[in-house]
């Protein structure tokens, strides 16, 4: 090791050093003795659901059994080939449900698009992607690193910064305004990807993007207030010249649209799967009563 | 400052209960991973709820580990995604909160003063956040080149390049203290 190194080497541990004699480890106990009863008291709740369905699966087989009995017997079970819109995602799909976002939904998350965890508020929901978990094993080969560096939001924004009218943001507008909003983040440091497309969530009409590029965009996505500073809403983060690709959907579902949008690492070779997964993933969309 | 001779926990050593396993691992860890996740973020407190994160996760997956003895890899790998899912996910201010330094002995002895030191770490902060991201994981976590290519999904040889370049700019900044 160089001098030059190992003076930066020696740099880097000071300062974590110090950032750990800063931090306060009967506090962190606490949050965390907090955090793994919310895993035992969930875990709990599953195992009392999981032998529900049980009961209820066996009852339904057995049920089957004596109707079908009469009759000639059924064919073989088969199994639904993959095909190119729907391949694998039925056999284990993730599900994820807003809890305190205003405009409650769930949706069914596919395979690389699994979360590791997932928050919400009024008017922003949260989702780190995870692809491969439950897989993941302590070895250094562990094969989830596409999706460690990605996540997933759902906005509700109450404002947008235009980069046309910054450093004043502006109220969010209707989905045709901010769908021609997005069309119009154009730019040499900012590329559309492909055309916008529509599909339907739920019955509502669907815009999306895909959109990157080493320009910042703070605000493009939303603010949850519409008193908060540029650097405190969504938007794509590229401060540091880091390209990234971002998908965006644009749900027209009243006055404001609610806007999707997934942000990954351009590095990540599965970035064409996984905006086909998010695709589909938005057709699974369910709006519920709030 | 990788593995568990430092802090006295092999897999043989840890309770056999997982709860009191996680318990006796984030004893051991916590303060390590948060100055570690320090080094990629830009505040304590995200840096302490990314450490929480990776202890709940381990927790989640504790069953499904093949060996118990690699939790610590699997807690720094954790902590590393952590962070750089947090760093990509907000605009957040470049402004640190961390108090004044305290001791500063062992980079003194290295022949650098308080202040030079702390200027490198700043620099490192600046650096774009890929550069940021190998330089931690090669000077403060001891990754080869191989391996940060796998903990962050990229090629060896753009490691190479993001390590050329960030060293290429942090001996520039230190040039100028001559």
């Amino acid at each position: 090791m160089t001098l030059f190194e190992s003076t930066l080497a020696t740099a880097l541990r000071d300062e974590a050093q110090e950032i750990a004699m800063s931090t306060d480890l009967n506090d962190g106990l606490d949050v965390l003795e907090d955090r793994l009863d919310d895993v035992d008291r969930s875990r709990r709740r599953g195992y009392v659901v999981g032998a529900m369905v049980a009961v209820a699966v066996a009852a339904a087989l057995v049920a089957a059994a004596v109707l079908l009995r009469p009759v000639s017997s059924p064919p073989p079970a088969t199994h639904p080939s993959p095909t190119a819109e729907g391949r694998g995602w039925s056999s284990t799909p993730s599900s994820a449900s807003t809890s305190a976002f205003r405009r409650p939904l769930s949706l069914r998350l596919p395979p690389l698009l699994t979360a590791s965890s997932f928050t919400d508020n009024e008017r922003s929901a949260y989702v780190v992607l995870a692809q491969g978990q439950g897989t993941c094993s302590a070895t250094t080969a562990d094969p989830c690193s596409n999706g460690e560096d990605a996540f997933l939001a759902i906005l509700d924004p109450k404002s947008i910064y235009d980069p046309a009218k910054a450093p004043a943001s502006s109220p969010m507008p209707g989905y045709a305004g901010y769908v021609s909003f997005i069309d119009s983040l154009r730019g040499p440091d900012w590329t559309q990807a492909n055309r916008a497309t529509t599909t339907t969530a739920d019955g509502h009409k669907v815009t999306l993007w895909t959109v990157g590029g080493d320009g910042i965009r703070n605000g493009a996505a939303g603010c949850n207030t519409d008193i908060d500073p540029i650097e405190k809403c969504w938007g794509t983060y590229d401060a540091t010249a880091q390209p990234t690709v971002s998908r965006f959907a644009v749900v027209d579902v009243g006055a404001t649209p609610v806007v999707m949008f997934m942000d990954l690492n351009a590095d990540n070779p599965s970035v064409p799967e996984m905006v086909r997964q998010f695709d589909h993933m938005i057709t699974t969309v369910r709006f519920t009563t709030p | 400052m990788r593995g568990t001779d430092d802090v006295g926990w092999s897999a043989d050593d840890l309770p056999t209960s997982p709860r009191a396993a996680v318990t006796a691992l984030f004893h051991a860890h916590y303060r390590r991973l948060v100055g570690l996740a320090g080094l990629m973020v830009d505040d304590r407190e995200t840096a302490e709820e990314v450490v929480q994160d990776a202890f709940e996760q381990l927790y989640r997956r504790w069953g499904s580990l093949r060996d118990t003895g690699a939790a610590v890899g699997y807690l720094e790998r954790s902590v590393v995604n952590g962070s750089r899912s947090r760093v990509r996910r907000l605009f957040t201010e470049r402004s640190f909160v961390y108090p004044e330094a305290g001791t500063t002995a062992s980079a003194e002895s290295a022949g650098v003063d308080s202040r030079q030191r702390d200027d490198l770490v700043a620099a490192v902060r600046e650096l774009p956040r890929r550069q940021r991201e190998v330089i931690v994981l090669r000077y403060f976590l001891d990754l080869s080149e191989d391996q940060i290519a796998q903990w962050l999904g990229v090629s060896p040889g753009s490691v190479k390049q993001h390590a050329h370049r960030a060293t290429a700019s942090l001996q520039r900044r230190m040039e100028a203290w001559a």
